[in-house]
């Protein structure tokens, strides 16, 4: 079992700690529905060192890259993060959905899904060829937080200084001397649909920060809460929406260029995709107010005809209202259509909808 | 106030009596009595979001499904800990669940039921009894 480095501090607020993706991590501080409003009204801090960093460097680390994700990872500015991006298969199927963070052409930070470390991993090296590159893993030697929402610029300023100013969306700042410690990477960025920023630091340093924004009333919010956000912003998790057996357009999740000249694993299959079309498209499902939760597996339903699938579902506690992720066959992807999501031995009543649930940005 | 043990960070109350499936039920006159959730069962369930709505009037047998309450997390049964007749439903929990979190024991309460026999009670757990329960789930 892997585990944050942090997950005595995380006891010592009262975190809940559960298992995700084979880490102990907490997943809430008594209240995830609080932890996701305080994240959507004020501002929330979240530790996130489960997600895999992944380092790539030397002098082909462009070219290597540009061969192996669907972004057109040349047209990324340096100190910028590419924006959602994926390692596809032959298939254009998900291996894993990533952020690729460009220092140099010969400097690149991978960061993706836990539960897909360890084949991500071995997938670089298995492509490493007569590429010169190296792969260094950051993953269990540094800690990963998220500071969202709307009040996080006034208060990483008090903590963190003017640089915070400097910083603008998918921008980056590399080892920034604080009284702290000092931050390796510091991002204008998040996955909650609300302003923020994530860092990477030491553990040490990572811990510093923390207790510094605990001190001055920040709340901590966990993987509940974060589940809950993503699902609000119609934002793919892997497992869920996604998976080895879904594509990028299936998934409508634009994790390519395209205008990308260069060859990348998958892009044949994608463009025979864009051709041929989908059989089933993703979608948002927004519940009668007062019903149950519609939940991953369960299925949807016109009349008496199944029609699709439910692949995330939660409350959300800003719009109290059940609301739902899934796939629905392409002939019935029509914004509105009123549906019954049935399993567990019920019927919910539901209409389609295009995602965003929420919109702030 | 009624005397409040604690377990761990459950809290449990002396004045009424509970079943292994995590319910408790507590007399309020000489046949009717209260049943809910424990505070153990609300803190692993966390966040409540949906009730279903139980059949007042339905007669309801020692074992036999009350509702099902849900969370983000899970789907939780609440199980009939007597023999009797369901006699009211806590209307409050409709537009509000999360009442079963913020207060288990009191106005979290779920459904009255008029007891066939108010002497099964004493079969039912003590406090001890239900510690013993906790201990067992949280593998100790």
């Amino acid at each position: 079992m892997r585990k944050t480095p942090l997950l005595d501090f995380h006891l010592e607020i009262n975190g809940s700690i559960g298992s995700f993706a084979r880490w102990k991590m907490p997943m809430d501080y008594g209240n995830m529905l609080k932890e996701a409003l305080e994240t959507r009204n004020n501002v929330t801090f979240f530790d996130i060192s489960h997600l895999s960093r992944i380092k790539v460097k030397g002098d082909d680390s462009e070219e290597f890259l540009q061969r192996l994700v669907a972004r057109d990872i040349k047209k990324v500015k340096e100190n910028f993060i590419s924006g959602p991006t994926a390692f596809l298969n032959f298939n254009a199927g998900f291996k894993d959905d990533v952020m690729v963070y460009k220092f140099s052409k010969n400097d690149f930070l991978v960061v993706g899904n836990a539960v897909n470390h360890d084949k991500i991993v071995d997938w670089l090296h298995e492509n490493i060829g007569e590429y010169k590159v190296t792969i260094e893993d950051l993953t269990f030697n540094t800690v990963m937080l998220a500071v969202q929402g709307p009040k996080s610029i006034e208060i990483m300023r008090k903590v963190l200084g003017d640089i915070i100013d400097s910083l603008t969306p998918l921008k980056f700042h590399t080892d920034i001397v604080t009284e702290h410690g000092v931050i390796k990477l510091l991002s204008y960025s998040g996955w909650t649909g609300e302003t923020g920023f994530e860092l990477i630091t030491d553990i040490e340093t990572g811990e510093k920060i923390l207790r510094v924004l605990y001190e001055r009333g920040v709340r901590p919010a966990g993987l509940g809460a974060r589940d809950i956000l993503r699902i609000e912003m119609g934002y793919a998790l892997y497992g869920n929406e996604i998976s080895e057996d879904i594509n990028p357009i299936e998934a409508k999740y634009w994790v390519f260029s395209w205008k990308k000249k260069d060859d990348y694993i998958g892009r044949e299959a994608l463009l025979n995709i864009l051709e041929k079309g989908v059989e089933k498209v993703r979608f948002g499902f927004v519940a009668k107010k007062g019903s149950a939760l519609p939940r991953k597996g369960m299925k949807v339903f016109v009349g008496n005809r199944e029609i699709g699938f439910i692949t995330s579902g939660t409350f959300s506690p800003i719009l109290k209202l059940p609301i739902a992720l899934g796939y629905v066959l392409s002939k019935y992807s029509i914004n509105g259509l009123r549906v019954n999501i049935k399993g567990n031995k019920r019927i919910i009543d539901a209409k389609i909808v295009e995602p965003p649930f929420v919109k702030n940005l | 106030m009624s005397e409040e043990v604690q377990y761990k960070n459950y809290i449990l109350l002396k004045d009424r009596k509970y079943q292994d499936t995590h319910e408790w039920i507590k007399l309020i006159d000489d046949k009717k009595a209260r049943v809910g959730i424990t505070d153990y069962a609300q803190k692993k369930l966390k966040s409540i979001v949906y009730i279903d709505t139980p059949e007042v009037g339905k007669e309801i047998e020692k074992g036999e499904l009350i509702t099902t309450v849900e969370s983000i997390k899970a789907v939780g049964e609440i199980i009939s800990p007597v023999n009797g007749t369901i006699v009211a439903f806590n209307e409050k929990l409709e537009d509000d669940p999360s009442i079963i979190n913020s207060d288990p024991y009191n106005e979290g309460w779920i459904v009255e039921i008029e007891l066939k026999n108010p002497s099964e009670l004493d079969k039912l757990l003590d406090v001890d009894g239900y510690i013993e329960v906790i201990k067992k789930e949280e593998g100790e």
